[in-house]
């Protein structure tokens, strides 16, 4: 169910031009935030005796909040976002025993990965168990974008 | 994916997107492409603000 989706540039070439330079045939893609028609989903399906409830809230947060919930990391510099479009996403699911809680910051923009936050808790030990993962902007300035090809058939 | 599903502008049959993706530890090129649109079995309730009301049937 949560991919973690780090969305990067992505060339698409085309046979070389005149001058011999390959270009990519590329848009940056640009998503509104504003245009997301939920806030919350709750799904849920059993079969055999077995079920899987997932609920999904997702929140556009105040830049304060945003730079609050962000770790700083010692591997590089974190991924930024645009100012303003910080969206938090959290998936809450609970199947076999267990309680798993994954939160995923994200550029609204863009995609573009921020951090991940996972907790797993089986639901009858009350244990829980959490990793913090800020996405470390290790690929060349510039290139932690998404890029999108439209096509019409 | 059920935020960047949930904000493009896809609206042919034929439109797409492709993106990387990083997840299992390497890079996936992913295409999202509007094949046409269908109707589905729903059930599942609706709340906005307030109001919360059952939707069932085909849709």
């Amino acid at each position: 169910m949560c991919l973690l989706v780090m969305t990067v540039y992505f060339p698409i070439t085309h046979p070389a031009s005149a001058n011999g330079a390959t270009e990519p045939d590329i848009e940056e893609l640009s998503l509104q935030p504003e245009d997301v028609g939920w806030s919350q989903l709750e799904l849920g399906a059993s079969r055999l005796g077995l079920s899987v409830s997932v609920d999904i809230s997702l929140q556009h947060l105040q830049d304060a909040t945003a730079s609050h919930n962000l770790a700083a990391s010692d591997q590089g510099k974190p991924v930024s976002a645009h100012r303003g479009d910080v969206m938090l996403m959290v998936f809450h699911a609970v199947s076999l025993g267990k309680e798993l809680e994954t939160s995923l910051w994200f550029d609204g923009r863009n995609a573009a990965a921020l951090q991940r936050i996972r907790h797993v808790k089986p639901v009858a030990m009350n244990v829980l168990k959490s990793t913090v993962t800020p996405i470390v902007d290790c690929l060349q300035s510039g290139r932690n974008r998404v890029l999108m090809r439209s096509a019409s058939r | 994916m059920i935020y960047i599903v949930s904000v493009l502008e896809l609206q042919n049959p034929g439109d797409q997107v492709e993106l990387l993706a990083y997840f299992d530890d390497r890079l996936h090129i992913v295409t999202i492409e509007l094949e046409g649109l269908e109707s589905v079995e729903t059930d599942f309730k609706l709340r906005q603000g307030d109001i919360s009301k059952k939707v069932r049937g085909r849709r």
